[in-house]
């Protein structure tokens, strides 16, 4: 309990947003309810990148999600400059609105197929004028006759940089990304992250990167949280989870990401986890990732394993790797 | 097909990757499947110009292409599962010629001798019908047997790829199965008349990494035992370096460059290769840290509007460095080499 009590000592002096003990559940059947975030807490500090990496159905959009208010919580807080947003109604969101913007994985699916390019972009509140749309277009790499052209019109990459021009547009301070590249062409992929990282540097804006390729969350996040059925089961520095892996689903994580070397492929150690992850409806009592942790042992079976500090970075397992 | 065997499938254990045969199967001969000069048109829309390949038993050919560079369309092709496609050149499968074969014929070699598996498992699979009834039905397409010595055979396919309790999972439906287990009701049913070539189309692309290195190890483990040709399509560079032999990269419906999938890696001759090589970001430490990644500008060409001459010469960095010369932007560039096959004007040095 005082680590949590120290952190929250911490999160209220610097952090940009700080999401503490967040959760959701949603309804299931016969009365049971589906703990699809169950206790999230981290913080972000103005202009960084914070990675959320996990597999499909872990929490990581619902948490996205959350913070910018599209979900509400069933429990927890989350800070956004110091002010509690949690259970802020539409009308008082409305100004925060313009700090915290959010990307999308599908641009084609979050782009109106029937407002043009400067319709979408200066938005539903007229925000910017034709000059500042096209400035903005510059800024994300469209050209200025792009401005009245329609969402069809345009390549998945260049439908991405749109979303992005239309996050940009009120001038947020933290922008959700919503896996902004998995949608895409490898040779685009390269272009968004080196976009996205270039708009970050001019606006010192801060990401929460939600992502569920490794390489491209290494290369964009300085710090990064892994997810596992609701939970963080490790967050730390970049080098630190990448090189020194301490939670085991990490560690399996890592290994079973295919590198593009053949070499490396031939001789490297790679863990093969043993069937699906669980389902949130009916998650393992303990440790959620016991059934298919090669470590498991009694205690993991009934214990909940409570975050702790391990070599620099937190871990909540019972027995992490050394 | 033991029970054993399966049982270790799916424990959460440490391995190395299993070492393949080299050339595979106690069959010798040829290749199983020998693709020369593949044309593949929609109407005036050419979607696949001109790609020469060919498989061997035992050995996987993986290729890699973006969105609109034909790599599906040449497997459906060598299916013949296009309607209305003008196909031309050659596809032999065994020593059959299949461009211009009967459709009966093409009907007789799919699903036995020839089998498929799609990126999506779910909208491959009837939701009606039980996951053991579709593969009966399947296997009973090409073999003469009794409804029930299908079924068993169904229950002992389902064993095989790892899925425990196959006699109570044959009796369930598509929606039952995870999209791991879904896939490899997908392999079970390609697998179960025992085919020679297995085409792989984005196979694990819609799956989690860790149930991906599950079913990567699955269809290598198979092909071990079995000698079976496959075909990888795939985006992912990660997923062809871990599972080919040879790779095939294709742009804008042509051959950009072809050869053992060591050499792609250790030294791509195709600026396009090189390119996207290049701009994949590292798993490792110290790897262009806090550098930007090296992005190929533009995107791939859509097959309705290709550019002319040299389809990557819009995109292309060596292009550009040699002043735009006239060759690239005119001609065709032809698949030179004999081991090592680039189409490229302008062949510079390795990376």
């Amino acid at each position: 309990m005082s680590l949590l009590a120290e952190r929250e000592a911490r999160v209220t002096t610097d952090a940009l947003l700080s999401v503490k003990d967040l959760r959701m559940t949603f309804p299931g059947r016969r009365g049971k309810g589906i703990k699809a975030v169950d206790g999230v807490s981290f913080d972000l500090r103005a202009g960084e990148t914070l990675g959320l990496v996990g597999e499909s159905g872990c929490g990581k959009s619902t948490t996205g999600r959350m913070i910018v208010r599209l979900l509400e919580p069933t429990s927890g807080t989350v800070h956004f400059d110091g002010r509690d947003i949690t259970h802020l109604d539409p009308r008082q969101m409305l100004p925060l609105r313009s700090e915290i913007q959010m990307i999308f994985q599908d641009p084609f699916a979050s782009l109106n197929p029937r407002q043009t390019v400067q319709q979408i972009i200066s938005g539903p509140r007229k925000l910017l004028d034709r000059s500042g749309v096209i400035d903005l277009l510059k800024l994300v790499g469209l050209s200025p006759e792009h401005i009245d052209r329609y969402p069809h019109e345009f390549s998945g990459g260049q439908a991405q940089r749109i979303g992005i021009a239309r996050a940009l547009a009120p001038k947020p301070k933290l922008i959700i990304c919503d896996e902004p590249v998995s949608a895409l062409d490898v040779s685009i992929q390269a272009q968004i992250v080196n976009l996205l990282e270039d708009l970050k540097a001019e606006f010192n804006l801060a990401y929460l990167f939600i992502a569920h390729d490794l390489s491209v969350v290494r290369h964009m996040c300085e710090r990064i949280a892994v997810m596992y059925l609701g939970r963080i089961v490790e967050v730390g520095h970049r080098d630190a989870i990448y090189s020194d892996p301490a939670h085991p689903y990490t560690k399996a994580l890592l290994s079973a990401v295919p590198v593009p070397d053949p070499e490396v492929e031939a001789t490297r150690e790679r863990i093969v986890l043993l069937g699906d992850p669980p389902s949130p409806a009916a998650p393992p009592p303990g440790c959620s990732f016991n059934p298919r942790c090669h470590k498991a042992q009694g205690r993991c079976r009934v214990e909940v394993p409570v975050p702790t500090v391990v070599r620099g970075r937190q871990v909540a397992c019972h027995f992490p790797e050394e | 097909m033991s029970e054993s065997g399966t049982v270790s499938e799916m424990t959460g254990r440490r391995t190395r990757p299993a070492v393949r045969p080299a050339g595979g199967g106690e069959r010798s001969g040829g290749p199983i499947l020998d693709v020369k000069d593949l044309s593949v048109s929609f109407g005036a829309v050419q979607v696949v110009d001109g790609v020469t390949f060919n498989v061997d038993r035992g050995r996987t050919l993986g290729i890699v292409g973006e969105s609109g560079s034909g790599k599906s369309v040449s497997s459906l092709a060598v299916l013949g599962l296009h309607r209305n496609a003008t196909v031309t050149g050659s596809i032999v499968f065994d020593g059959q010629e299949l461009v211009g074969a009967p459709s009966e014929r093409l009907r007789k070699l799919r699903g036995s001798r020839m089998a498929m598996i799609f990126q999506d498992p779910l909208s491959s699979l009837h939701p009606f019908y039980t996951v053991g009834d579709q593969i009966a039905e399947a296997y009973r397409l090409h073999r003469r047997t009794s409804r029930r010595a299908a079924r068993e055979r169904a229950v002992e396919m389902l064993a095989e790829v790892g899925i425990p309790e196959p006699r109570r999972r044959a009796r369930e439906h598509p929606h039952q199965f995870s999209g791991g287990m879904r896939q490899r009701v997908m392999i079970a049913m390609a697998l179960a008349c025992e085919p020679d070539l297995l085409i792989a189309d984005e196979p694990t692309t819609a799956l989690d990494v860790t149930v991906q290195a599950q079913i990567l190890e699955l269809i290598a483990r198979i092909q071990a035992e079995r000698g079976l040709a496959v075909i990888m399509i795939t985006h992912d560079l990660g997923v062809v370096a871990r599972i080919a032999d040879d790779v095939l990269v294709m742009y804008g419906g042509r051959t950009a460059e072809h050869t053992a999938a060591r050499t792609i890696f250790k030294a791509p001759r195709h600026p396009y290769t090189q390119g996207l090589l290049a701009s994949v970001p590292g798993l490792a430490t110290g790897e262009e840290d806090d550098g930007r990644l090296k992005a190929i500008p533009g995107s791939p060409p859509s097959p309705l509007t290709p550019p002319p001459g040299c389809r990557f010469h819009p995109r292309c960095a060596r292009f550009a460095a040699a002043q735009n010369p006239a060759i690239c932007t005119e001609e065709h560039p032809l698949l030179t080499g004999t081991v090592h096959k680039v189409a490229c004007h302008l062949p510079g040095g390795t990376q």
